[in-house]
């Protein structure tokens, strides 16, 4: 099993909102998606996963809607809302910048370059 | 999926958990299912792919914690979703209100009084005032009339229909009209007499009416001799002929003659004089004839026209004032104040009644504003109490936002109570009022709870329910600091402000009801002005009854007068009739009209002086007697004065005074003008004035010649005696005894002829004023309400300052303060706000109530008395409510008191 990467405070919000601006999802989807992605390395626990997906419902950045799924069961499907784009946005140019501006200081061979 | 929107807004909230805990669960089940689908078609075994499925999900009861985070936001958003939110608190606020029900019920019914007057006095204005009349585009329909000095509306002549119908540019259509009544014997029910009104062929057009049924008159049947037709009303076709559509065509019989019926009315059409008690409900064609100069001095025509298009009121005035001119040029018939006016038939109908409609409308809304500062402040007292309450919730997170929305909505289902109560108050009133007939409203047949006033009512319940709202609001706007108020009850300096405010109330409403009583005051002086005015006769025990002998059974003169003769001599041998006479008119129920005259032996009249004019009345003996008119020199009329006597006459002391100033008048001859009746009659007696046509107007000189002698230049067979007479029957008993005997004796003399608006004396005069005193008893009612509404306030107030100031009162005792220096204190604690509000509502009151003069008879619009009277009961009622509060507060113990603080 690869290091799981635990997840920084806030930043799984981001990832699924990511994942979510593709088309909408259930769970199950998004679960999958980043596993797929990360090659296994990010480690989310689902319950960990609805948790921030109701929060997110709370403020307006996801919608959720019952929808049937290919083998004709329920599921409930997520998908990102107007604001829930303008939130990524602005938070993963800021993350992005903020782990650009991390690595940069981690990899300098000196202390000052 | 989302909840219906009812179950949102009501649902109980374990329904909806239930649900939400479901679907979360539904959720987790479909994913660990899926997962562990997954893992089994990566090759793990089914037992050991739930495992890892589950594994992977997360440890302990994540499964529950998540349904109660799912069911935690779905409460969250039901919070936010502000439809809820109202509902709950109008759930609040119907809570609240079962909890204080002294408090609901105060407030409940001051509203309901209130509202429920003020949409009453609406419907009554909407009605009268603001239906538009039963014709085509009534704005384009006007009433001409002719003015002399002395009489600004008087009637028209034939010849000078013609005259202002000439310009066309100025009117598309001028209709004249006259009524009248006849007897009608066919169709269901007795005999009866009824209105009849004359048109022409043209007035349904002016009206731009038309009918139901049948067609309008032919040009054939509007000349002179032509065929008899007729036409009905509807609704009294449906009464009286059972709404046979066979009788367009088929005859009936009034007047012992047969008319034919042409055609069916519209029930609401009126002819523009009767919009306003009895109408016509039988309508024969006027018959005018060709333009006879002969007819120039007889004036007996009203007229309605219709504006030619795009012609306005002032332009077709300017056209008819040329055309009058031109008849001044042309004719010495007319002085140079003579002229013709033009008015909105709108103005006609309805201008008399306009001002005191206003005048109760601004009274009744008075007494809303008093009702609403009531409430106010009784709410404001409330919100002091509620002060912790208030803390608590902005404490724990609730917006002020929140808070004032929630007042308001208290507030507003407040007023929504008071308004449905309002509403309920307000159709009885208005049943009471068509039903009791109590005043003589023009269109009360339009007064009715309809869409506009259910609109008005709701839009003054949400105005009323803001207005007293914002108060409590206004309060809380202030410092709301929550750590004070927790501390304890309330504190000191929040208190202050509100009572202040509350005596900005207390002076507010002591004004308006200044204003309210001032008005109601000079209304009540006034009607007991006009009710004491003596109308010159004894209206006591006076029966009173209409009727007319047809000319198809009594065409001559001879036969009139006989049929008359006979029948007050039949009469009079009735037990328990004192003496009984007949005359063609009744004072204050109908009008006379004038004639010129010429005194024989007088000096040439000048250029441009007037001919002397007077009211005639044609009387019989007895006439005098009945009414008890006071005889002031010579002799009354008797028996012996018929046909075959020396004509004579009798004229009231106005009269003498006006033309016989400088000689006695008895002994006289006078002619009456006009062709009809050229006698030369004797003046053998001088009577008292009779106020005739109203009792606020001074009376006018009046001739009165025997209709024993009456035509008596006209052949006997044009059947031109006084035909329509109303019978003047003085009672020893009770007049309304006696009305059963005549009648029958009537059916017995001739059972074709019906009695009609048989009505006594005493009930006649009562009519007449019975407007003002309609009025004067609306007003005096608001003006009641005002004052107990007031008084209530300024003793709830007071009341609240006693309780608030109870403490700084113990101190005062304590350190020796009497128990009347206390109560002095608090009563001018509680007066300086009244005596404010006095004045101010003095200036403004001396100011508006001059809009009152016209409805005010011999007062002045700022009388002294009316306005001191106002003034003093509302001092004394003040006094009265500040006093026992006051009282109380006397009585506090200072040990108390101070251990409270």
């Amino acid at each position: 099993m690869p290091d799981n990467l635990t997840l920084l405070k806030g930043t799984l919000d981001v990832l699924v909102l990511k994942g979510l601006s593709w088309g909408p999802m259930h769970g199950v989807e998004i679960t999958n998606w980043l596993e797929t992605r990360s090659d296994g390395s990010l480690a989310v626990e689902d319950s960990a996963l609805y948790h921030a997906l109701h929060r997110m419902e709370e403020r307006g950045l996801v919608l959720a809607e019952w929808g049937l799924t290919e083998n004709n069961r329920r599921a409930r499907y997520y998908s990102i809302s107007a604001v829930g784009r303008r939130w990524l946005a602005s938070e993963s140019a800021q993350l992005i910048k903020y782990a650009a501006t991390v690595t940069s200081l981690l990899r300098s061979r000196t202390r000052l370059a | 999926m989302r909840a219906p929107r009812y179950r949102r807004l009501f649902r109980l909230s374990t329904r909806s958990d239930e649900r939400v805990r479901e679907e979360m669960s539904e959720e987790i089940r479909f994913h660990v299912e899926t997962r562990a689908a997954q893992f089994r078609s990566e090759g793990m075994s089914e037992a050991e792919a739930l495992a890892e499925a589950t594994r992977r999900f997360g440890s302990g009861d994540v499964a529950q914690r998540l349904e109660t985070s799912a069911v935690r936001r779905s409460m969250r958003l039901r919070n936010h979703d502000w439809r809820h939110a109202i509902a709950m608190d109008v759930a609040f606020a119907l809570r609240g209100m079962r909890r204080a029900p002294m408090f609901t019920l105060a407030v409940l019914g001051t509203l309901a009084l209130g509202i429920g007057a003020n949409i009453a006095i609406f419907s009554v204005v909407r009605g009268v005032l603001m239906t538009s009349l039963p014709y085509g585009q009534p704005d384009r329909v006007v009433a001409i009339w002719n003015h002399w000095p002395g009489w600004p509306r008087a009637w028209l002549s034939q010849p000078e229909v013609y005259d202002y119908a000439s310009d066309s540019s100025a009117f598309a259509g001028v209709a004249a009209f006259t009524n009248a009544a006849l007897n009608v014997t066919s169709g269901e029910g007795d005999p009866e007499r009824v209105s009849a009104g004359f048109i022409p062929q043209s007035l349904l057009e002016v009206a731009g009416v038309r009918p139901l049924l049948g067609r309008n008159f032919s040009a054939a049947e509007d000349t002179p001799n032509g065929p008899r037709v007729a036409m009905l009303l509807e609704d009294y076709w449906r009464r009286r002929f059972g709404a046979d559509p066979g009788i367009i065509g088929k005859p009936i019989e009034m007047n012992k003659r047969s008319y034919v019926v042409v055609g069916i009315l519209p029930s609401a059409f009126r002819l523009p004089s009767e919009f306003s008690g009895d109408h016509a409900v039988v309508f024969l064609p006027l018959q005018l004839g060709a333009p006879d100069e002969a007819q120039r001095a007889s004036h007996g025509f009203s007229v309605m026209a219709r504006l030619a298009p795009d012609v306005t009121i002032a332009q077709a005035q300017q056209r008819l004032n040329a055309v009058v001119a031109r008849l001044k040029r042309a004719s010495d018939n007319y002085g140079p104040e003579f002229g013709a006016t033009v008015i909105p038939m709108s103005d006609e109908v309805r201008g008399p009644v306009r001002a005191a409609l206003y005048l109760l409308f601004g009274a009744v809304s008075f007494v809303l504003l008093i009702a609403c500062a009531n409430v106010a402040s009784l709410l404001l007292a409330r919100a002091e109490s509620r002060g912790r309450e208030i803390a608590i919730r902005t404490a724990i997170g609730a917006g002020r936002t929140r808070i004032i929305v929630q007042f308001l909505i208290e507030s507003l289902v407040l007023a929504v109570g008071g308004g449905a109560l309002g509403l309920l108050l307000a159709a009885a009133i208005l049943r009471g009022l068509t039903k009791l007939n109590l005043v003589n409203l023009p269109r009360l047949d339009a007064i009715h709870l309809d869409g506009g006033v259910f609109a008005y009512a709701a839009a003054i319940t949400l105005l009323t329910g803001l207005a007293f709202g914002l108060a409590p609001v206004a309060r809380l706007t202030g410092r709301v600091v929550p750590f004070e108020f927790l501390r304890q009850g309330q504190s000191q300096a929040g208190n202050r402000s509100g009572l202040r405010l509350r005596q900005t109330l207390i002076s507010i409403e002591l004004a308006l009801a200044v204003i309210a009583l001032t008005g109601a005051a000079l209304m009540t002086r006034s009607f007991a002005r006009l009710a004491s005015v003596s109308p010159g006769f004894a209206s006591d025990h006076v029966l009173t009854m209409w009727l007319s002998p047809p000319a198809a059974k009594y065409p001559t003169s001879s036969s009139v007068r006989a049929f008359y003769a006979q029948l007050l001599d039949r009469l009079r041998e009735l037990p328990g009739v004192a003496s009984a006479g007949a005359s063609s008119g009744i004072p204050l129920s109908s009008t006379l009209g004038d004639w010129g005259f010429s005194i024989d032996g007088a000096p040439p009249r000048r250029v441009n002086e007037h001919q002397p004019t007077a009211d005639w009345q044609s009387v019989t003996d007895g006439y005098f007697e009945s009414l008890r008119l006071p005889l002031i020199r010579g002799r009354a009329l008797t028996a012996a004065d018929r046909m075959d006597a020396a004509p004579v006459a009798l004229i009231n002391e106005t009269l003498a005074q006006l033309y016989f100033r400088d000689s006695s008048a008895v002994g006289r001859s006078v002619q009456l003008g006009g062709p009809m009746d050229t006698a030369h009659r004797t003046i053998v007696g001088i009577v008292g004035d009779v106020r005739f046509n109203r009792l606020d107007q001074p009376p006018r000189p009046t001739m009165y010649t025997s209709h024993a002698q009456s035509m008596s230049s006209l052949p006997d067979s044009a059947g031109a005696a006084p035909r329509t007479l109303v019978l003047a029957i003085r009672t020893q008993g009770d007049p309304a005894a006696l009305v059963a005997p005549i009648r029958e004796l009537m059916k017995a003399y001739d059972p074709d002829i019906p009695l009609a608006h048989v009505r006594t004396m005493s009930d006649i005069v009562d009519g007449s004023v019975s407007t003002s005193k309609f009025a004067a008893l609306l007003l005096l009612a608001f003006g009641g309400a005002a004052l107990m509404l007031a008084a209530l306030g300024v003793y709830a107030v007071t009341s609240f300052a006693v309780a608030q100031r109870s403490a700084e009162i113990g101190v005062r005792v304590a350190l020796g303060a009497r128990s009347a220096q206390v109560v002095r204190l608090m009563i001018w604690q509680g007066m300086w706000p009244v005596l404010i509000g006095l004045a101010a509502g003095v200036v403004v009151a001396a100011a508006g109530t001059r809009v009152m003069q016209g409805l005010l008879y011999s007062v002045g619009a700022t009388d002294p008395i009316s306005f001191a009277i106002a003034i003093s009961t509302l001092l004394a009622v003040s006094l009265l409510a500040n006093w026992r509060p006051a009282r109380r507060a006397a009585m506090v113990d200072p040990v108390v008191a101070l251990r409270a603080e």
